[in-house]
């Protein structure tokens, strides 16, 4: 009785050590150990989800209404997060039956997170959800569509496969049309699946704005189609186009040939084909900057536009002989230097301005004043301020900085660079009576949660930068250069038409400037009497004999501009 | 006179065992081990049932909403892809491609009225 009580009780004591041990162990683990294996337990079930937030459209005018020419579909991603995949061999065989891929490489080598597929459209991601897959889940990937193709491309850029807008309008207003990421923080089931419940964090996505343009839908394509078909006349290797309402800054139409499809845009292989020339290329423009020179003139009161002087056909600055494209040797008003293009007449001009008027050489006086005029009057070294990326910025040598023959080629556009947006908008400051509008390509944005988008207001830049005089003179000068000058391609019939010709030599990368190639400019206006809409065109290298400016960039204009009166029902002159 | 008391006595006993309390008087009074098992068995069942009702109706509701939220994602997808294909047949370029448009002629002659 004593020994079998005695074995009992030393059962119970080794009994009451295990449980003792236990005890300890648990303690350990569950107190001691708590923090520790709590976190791995969050880690192990909770997740963060980003919520993408849907990209603002982008939308054109046509008529009156909005028109989308940016859309977005949402394409759903297909991904796998390994930790909750159980087995594999089942998932690979069910997403083959239905996707037709194998995906046993990406996921044997995987750990955690790998993407599978994107742009699985809606009806077969539906079909793989119901599948109910452990560790294989769908998220929302919004794929950028531009249903109008090659229409407006360079103008509007395109979005890359991260979802960053790239060059034009979807770059220049990544930020706004982006919106804001959200997430969910949350505990998950087994399947990695979020769990409903009051302790998760979520905030929610914020949508893109939309963005309306000013740019009318029909009008770029009239200047698009008109580019394609000059270039292919002219045999230019490539044509740009801007047009703008002279009297608010609103851009009607951006056109660059050749141009892309931003559906496709993976395709493209050189990337000058994505730049929108109008905005973000400097040139030497030519002979367009003369009607500046001669406005400088008029406006100063230096000379009028009856005044006239000896034209020789060429004019001696210092060591430099400066000619005229088409020679000379007769008397020359100032009508006829802006008709005929005349480069000893700019200089004439030039050698008016400041307060040493009539001297026989150029004087500081007449290159500061010039100087003044083009930077602090025209605003032809500001930025524009347009809301598109790659504007680079422009600038003007100062008097004492350069020679008097430099000045004396600046006058007729020559070693001055600038783009096609800064030049039409200081020349509609020119023709409009002299206020310069800040040029502007959004016309309003809106959000999913207002009705009525925010209005992006016309801005006055200077509202002085010429007199109303000098600007009847200056329109009238330019008429004469459609009427009977190198203009003749922009005549249309039925309307008064202004404009000035440039051509320019392609300059070389080695200095000086090439013999044989050249780009040919118009700016103009119409109608005279009243301008309500300015363009340039620019064509590169044409083919066709003849000044690039007069029988390559005139015509597109005139076939553009007589589209664009009829279009807005533009009454012809009396 | 004894006779009658006696019988006053019995009558009055009598009357006090009919309506006499069970038990000792000022003694407390308790369920049974049975009874107040089978009360919590009761008490536990009808509140599992109440919480089950709930679970079940939160569960059911939860589905209800699944689907529509489904529904409503499926209606959206649908509508942005309708949205898109109506921009691509009214787009410019399948306008001017189109069999109309090939049938028309441009313009030789334009006259304003007055």
């Amino acid at each position: 009785m004593d020994s079998s009580r005695s074995r009992i009780t030393t059962l119970g004591v080794v009994f009451l050590l295990l449980a003792g041990a236990v005890v300890v162990r648990l303690g350990y683990l569950q107190i001691l150990r708590a923090d520790h294996f709590s976190v791995l337990a969050t880690q192990s079930q909770s997740r963060k989800f980003e919520i993408p937030a849907q990209r603002g459209e982008i939308f054109m005018q046509d008529r009156g209404e909005a028109t989308a020419v940016a859309m977005n579909r949402n394409l759903k991603t297909l991904y796998a997060d390994t930790r909750y995949i159980y087995d594999q061999t089942r998932v690979v065989r069910k997403l083959k039956d239905i996707l037709g891929t194998d995906f046993t490489r990406k996921l044997s080598g995987a750990d955690g997170y790998t993407l599978l597929k994107e742009e699985v459209p809606y009806e077969t991601a539906q079909k793989i959800k119901q599948l109910g897959l452990s560790g294989i889940g769908l998220s929302d990937n919004y794929t950028r569509v531009y249903p109008e193709g090659t229409l407006g491309a360079r103008l509007l850029g395109f979005v890359n496969q991260d979802g960053e807008g790239q060059y034009g309008v979807e770059g220049g207003l990544d930020e706004a049309l982006s919106g804001t990421t959200g997430f969910l923080a949350a505990e998950t089931d087994a399947g990695g699946i979020p769990i409903p419940s009051e302790e998760n964090v979520e905030k929610q996505a914020r949508d893109g704005k939309d963005v309306v343009l000013t740019i009318d839908r029909n009008i770029q394509d009239f200047a698009e189609s008109a580019l394609k078909r000059g270039a292919q006349e002219t045999g230019a290797r490539s044509g740009h186009v801007v047009i703008m309402d002279p009297n608010s800054g609103r851009v009607l139409a951006m056109a660059n040939y050749p141009t892309y499809n931003p559906n496709t845009y993976q395709e493209v292989t050189d990337y000058q084909r994505f730049r929108n020339v109008t905005v973000s290329q400097k040139f030497e423009a030519g002979s367009v900057f003369k009607p500046f020179t001669m406005a400088a003139g008029l406006d100063s009161g230096s000379v009028t536009p009856e005044e006239s002087y000896y034209d020789r056909g060429f004019v001696q600055v210092g060591e430099h002989k400066i000619t005229n494209a088409l020679g000379g040797s007769e008397p020359r008003s100032m009508r006829e230097v802006i008709t005929n293009s005349v480069n000893t007449g700019a200089i004439y001009v030039l050698k008016q301005l400041g307060e040493q008027s009539g001297s026989a050489g150029i004087s500081k006086a007449n290159k500061q004043t010039l100087h003044n005029y083009f930077t602090d009057r025209f605003h032809l070294t500001d930025g524009t301020g347009v809301k598109l990326p790659g504007e680079p910025s422009l600038s003007m040598d100062a008097p004492g900085e350069v020679s008097n023959v430099n000045y004396a080629n600046m006058a007729f556009g020559q070693g001055i660079t600038t783009t096609m947006l800064r030049m039409t908008s200081s020349m509609s400051a020119v023709i409009n009576g002299g206020t310069l509008y800040k040029p502007q390509v959004v016309d309003f944005y809106r959000t999913p949660d207002q009705e009525a988008g925010r209005d992006v207001s016309t801005q006055v830049t200077d509202d002085s930068v010429v007199s109303e005089k000098t600007s009847q003179q200056i329109r009238a000068m330019m008429e004469t250069v459609v009427e009977r000058g190198g203009g003749f391609g922009a005549r249309i019939d039925g309307y008064r038409v202004g404009g000035k010709t440039g051509t320019a030599q392609l300059p070389h990368p080695d200095g000086g400037y090439y013999e044989d190639k050249e780009i040919g400019t118009f700016i103009g206006f119409a109608p005279v009497e009243d301008p309500q809409y300015i363009m340039m065109v620019r064509m590169d290298q044409p083919t066709t004999p003849g000044f690039a400016g007069s029988v390559a960039a005139g015509p597109v204009f005139g076939d553009i501009m007589e589209q664009l009166l009829r279009y807005k029902g533009v009454p012809p002159a009396q | 006179m004894y006779q009658q008391q006696a019988i006053l006595r019995q009558q009055r006993a009598r009357r006090a065992r009919r309506n006499r309390d069970v038990g000792t008087p000022g003694a407390s009074k308790t369920l049974g081990p049975v009874t107040t098992t089978l009360f919590l068995v009761v008490i536990v069942g009808v509140l599992s049932l109440l919480y089950l009702t709930q679970v079940t109706k939160t569960s059911s509701l939860d589905y209800q909403i699944s689907d529509l939220n489904q529904k409503q994602e499926k209606l959206l997808q649908e509508q942005q892809k309708l949205q898109v294909e109506a921009a691509r047949l009214r787009s410019v370029g399948r306008v001017e491609n189109s069999g109309v448009a090939a049938e028309l002629e441009p313009e030789t002659n334009v006259t304003y009225g007055q």
